[in-house]
């Protein structure tokens, strides 16, 4: 195998496949990147069994082949190099000549005045990604799948108990596409809608779960473009198809939570704030819980024109004034606040609705125009009241 | 920094035997055991008089065994009640002498006499007391160590025996203390004994000579705690009247009578004893936030397993839930069940905050609280059999005799 290519862009494909390899791993093979020049193009390829990701560069091929070797030294390698070029090749013969067990896996990789030898792994250890009929696509752009990940992903589950809650759900319907993420103690929901329609190659309805980790991760290689961003399903695979890259993710499999039910629809008091302030107040708030354990709530206490928050610690007291407009009953009610800072931050909008159950209910926050998110924030309950 | 503490460590002798001869004077000159019910497999010796221990009759052995030793041995049964009214008696004797007495079971007790001296005289002088107020008063004897750390004065208690007072001395400890065997300072079992030697050390002297880098590689951090308390330079205090430590779990467990054959027997023996832990639980105003249960086979092999319980509970019926389930996970059958415990800990308090899960359902949550409150309520005006689940009817495999859980104390 001989091949050409730009540094930089070799340098950039090498930083995206590297999500998909394993750090540390008893099978060596898994530490690798693959590199792959067959049928006239340049593939590199990262898989550690849970995502795998292919990525194409542009480059000269001299002669074809294939060799995976360890994503770390080649990484390193490439990126303190200098000159614009990398010529990479696999010799037919070892280092020194010597007939080593891998004399066919020496990976040269010559650059400027630089001619580095890695000692590679041979091409057919590396697992293959795993290869599916896809049964639909959803067809979005990378800002929109941005925008549904960065406003749910920070409510989804950890808890292995909960295994399905470990990764988002992803519904398109016609040309409305939402995301959802639950982690038993709150909801968020994002909803966009796309200029076509989102899906194809099917009629109805469609629903996956992707694990979180494969959200993030797509999340740090994608940009904020109006490029498209092809969701390629099966039953149990997703393939995200963009630009350049190819990333395989299994999905989670099992009934996600009917979480329309949770969502509640009748309340007893509801506001109309700025979202600015109330993030602000809680956020300072927060300064006195300094105990995770034990951890004590924010307590938000919504009379007449004002929602007061205080917090009271063994570290000390905070007590905050935002005015709102209130509709309905005066309650008090306990929140952790983590959750409720974090369903503020996320909205997109400058007002917003929060509406009350009651003390011990799911609190629903809703944007004052349009439906773009719904999140849903469960209580701290104060004291046993029983 | 201070005066030195002077503890007294007072030890009941052969406490139940002790307290059967009492009530029955035939028995004083015979040899006597005081042993469980051999029906509900439970025929083990927990006390026996001097004679009998003359004769080599060891707490914790199967009666047989102790019939082989002493062929005319007397076996009794336990009187709980009775055990808890002379010790409660018995502490009333110490308590003339200073308000800090910590129990430590129910036959042992420290007393911190540091502040007592002026009063009553020294620390040996006040031992003599105590020891002569309770036989004359009572008719048991004690023997009391005398030291100045809680350690060296149970050490000492346990020197001589019995109706006997045992001195150590900070400057005279080292002779007396440090040739004997380390087994016999308080908090080296048989297992931390076992790897002590295994270390080359032997008596208390050899582990207080050892240095502490290499027990706290060993041991942990109690190694270093044990090596301070062979030094005499455990300072703990002795807890003043009315001290009650925290609560850190609530269990129950059981011996069967028979062996559990099934899961389904498992299951009622788990929820018969979680009703009574539910119950502590409330009367202390807990929630349980984890639940651990402890397996004994039929080969005696003796199993623990743990798990976190999501939303902190006081519900028999989920307790019992978490309990079952954490067994069926863990437990593979090879061998038939003897003896369950399960025990409830990450104990909080009902009156802490806590976050409401939208995975739980809450509104069955609250209806089987309502009928868990219900029941409780029932019980506590017409008994603990006047309600009950219908599964629990049927014959459990458990001793029918009430089982009194005796709490054995840590020390501070």
């Amino acid at each position: 195998m001989k091949l050409v290519c730009d540094r930089i862009a070799i340098t950039e494909a090498i930083s995206i496949v590297q999500r998909a390899v394993a750090s540390r791993s008893t099978i060596p093979a898994l530490e690798c990147i693959l590199i792959k020049a067959e049928d006239g193009k340049v593939v590199l390829v990262g898989n550690d069994l849970d995502i795998g990701i292919e990525c194409i560069i542009g480059s000269e091929i001299i002669s074809e082949g294939k060799v995976a070797v360890n994503a770390n030294l080649f990484g390193n390698a490439i990126r303190k190099m200098s000159g614009d070029t990398v010529t990479i090749e696999v010799s037919a013969k070892g280092i020194g000549d010597t007939d080593t067990a891998n004399e066919n896996n020496v990976v040269r990789i010559k650059c400027g005045n630089s001619d580095i030898k890695l000692n590679g792994v041979s091409a057919s250890d590396f697992p293959e990604i795993h290869v599916f009929e896809t049964k639909f696509d959803i067809i979005l752009t990378q800002s929109e799948l941005k925008d549904l990940i960065k406003h749910t992903i920070f409510a989804v589950g950890t808890s292995e108990t909960k295994l399905i809650l470990t990764g988002c759900l992803l519904e398109a319907s016609g040309n409305n596409v939402n995301m959802v993420a639950i982690d038993g103690f709150r909801l968020a929901y994002k909803k966009i809608v796309t200029e076509n329609d989102a899906v194809s190659g099917y009629l109805g309805d469609v629903a996956i779960v992707i694990p979180s980790k494969t959200l993030k991760e797509i999340n740090s290689i994608i940009g904020e473009s109006d490029d498209k961003i092809i969701i390629k399903c099966s039953n149990k695979n997703v393939r995200f198809e963009f630009d350049n890259v190819i990333f395989t993710s299994r999905l989670l499999e099992g009934d996600y939570i009917d979480y329309e039910k949770i969502i509640p629809s009748e309340f007893k008091t509801s506001i109309i704030s700025d979202v600015r302030p109330l993030i602000e107040a809680v956020d300072r708030a927060s300064i006195i819980i300094t105990s995770e354990i034990n951890k004590s709530p924010v307590i938000v206490k919504i009379e007449g024109p004002t929602a007061n928050i205080c917090c009271e610690t063994s570290a000390g007291k905070v007590d905050e004034i935002v005015p709102v407009d209130m509709k309905g009953d005066d309650i008090e009610i306990g929140f952790n606040n983590k959750y409720l800072l974090e369903a503020l931050k996320a909205c997109t909008t400058e007002k917003i609705n929060v509406e009350f159950v009651g003390p011990a209910n799911p609190c629903l926050i809703t944007p004052f125009e349009g439906d773009s998110f719904k999140y849903i924030v469960l209580p701290v309950r104060l004291r046993a009241d029983r | 920094m201070f005066s030195e503490q002077i503890i007294l460590h007072s030890d009941l002798n052969n406490f139940y035997a002790s307290v059967e001869c009492l009530k029955n004077p035939d028995l004083r000159d015979k040899f006597v055991a005081v042993c469980g019910s051999q029906e509900d497999r439970r025929g083990i010796v927990l006390a026996k008089n001097q004679r009998a221990k003359m004769m080599g009759v060891k707490t914790g052995e199967p009666i047989w065994q102790a019939k082989q030793k002493c062929p005319d041995l007397i076996t009794v049964p336990p009187n709980f009640d009775e055990y808890i009214k002379y010790g409660r008696i018995v502490r009333e004797i110490y308590y003339r002498y200073t308000d800090l007495v910590e129990p430590f079971g129910m036959d042992e007790c420290w007393l911190d006499v540091t502040g007592s001296t002026g009063l009553f005289g020294d620390g040996s002088q006040i031992a003599h007391k105590i020891k002569e107020h309770v036989k004359r008063e009572t008719g048991l004897t004690v023997s009391v160590g005398v030291s100045f750390s809680k350690i060296f004065a149970k050490l000492g208690s346990d020197i001589k025996k019995p109706d006997a007072v045992t001195c150590i001395a900070k400057d005279s400890f080292k002779e007396l203390v440090w040739p004997l065997p380390a087994s016999n300072l308080m908090g080296v079992g048989s297992a931390t004994a076992a790897r002590l030697k295994k270390y080359n050390i032997k008596t208390i002297g050899d582990l207080a000579n050892t240095d502490p880098k290499n027990l706290k590689v060993w041991f942990g951090i109690n190694g270093v705690t044990l090596w301070r308390c062979a030094n005499g330079f455990d300072n703990s205090g002795v807890a003043p009247f009315g001290y009650k430590s925290p609560i850190k779990s609530i269990g129950h467990g059981t011996t069967c009578v028979k062996d559990l054959v099934n899961a389904d027997e498992v299951w009622k023996v788990i929820l018969e004893l979680t009703q009574d832990i539910s119950r502590r639980l409330r009367e202390n105003k807990l929630l349980a936030g984890g639940v651990c249960i402890a397996v004994k086979d039929n080969t005696f092999h003796y199993k623990e397993y743990q798990h976190k319980i999501d939303v902190p509970t006081h519900s028999t019926m989920e307790i019992a839930k978490e309990a079952f389930g954490l067994f069926q996970k863990s437990y593979r059958w090879k061998n038939c069940v003897r003896a369950v415990t399960v025990r409830t800990i990450n104990l909080v308090s009902e009156n802490m905050p806590h976050q409401i899960s939208m995975l739980s359902d809450e509104t069955k949550r609250e209806k089987i609280e309502k009928l868990e409150t219900a029941m409780e309520e029932i019980r506590e005006r017409f008994g603990k059999k006047a309600i009950t689940y219908a599964c629990l009817l049927e014959d459990l495999k458990m001793s029918k005799a009430k089982d009194e859980e005796i709490i054995i104390p840590r020390a501070m």
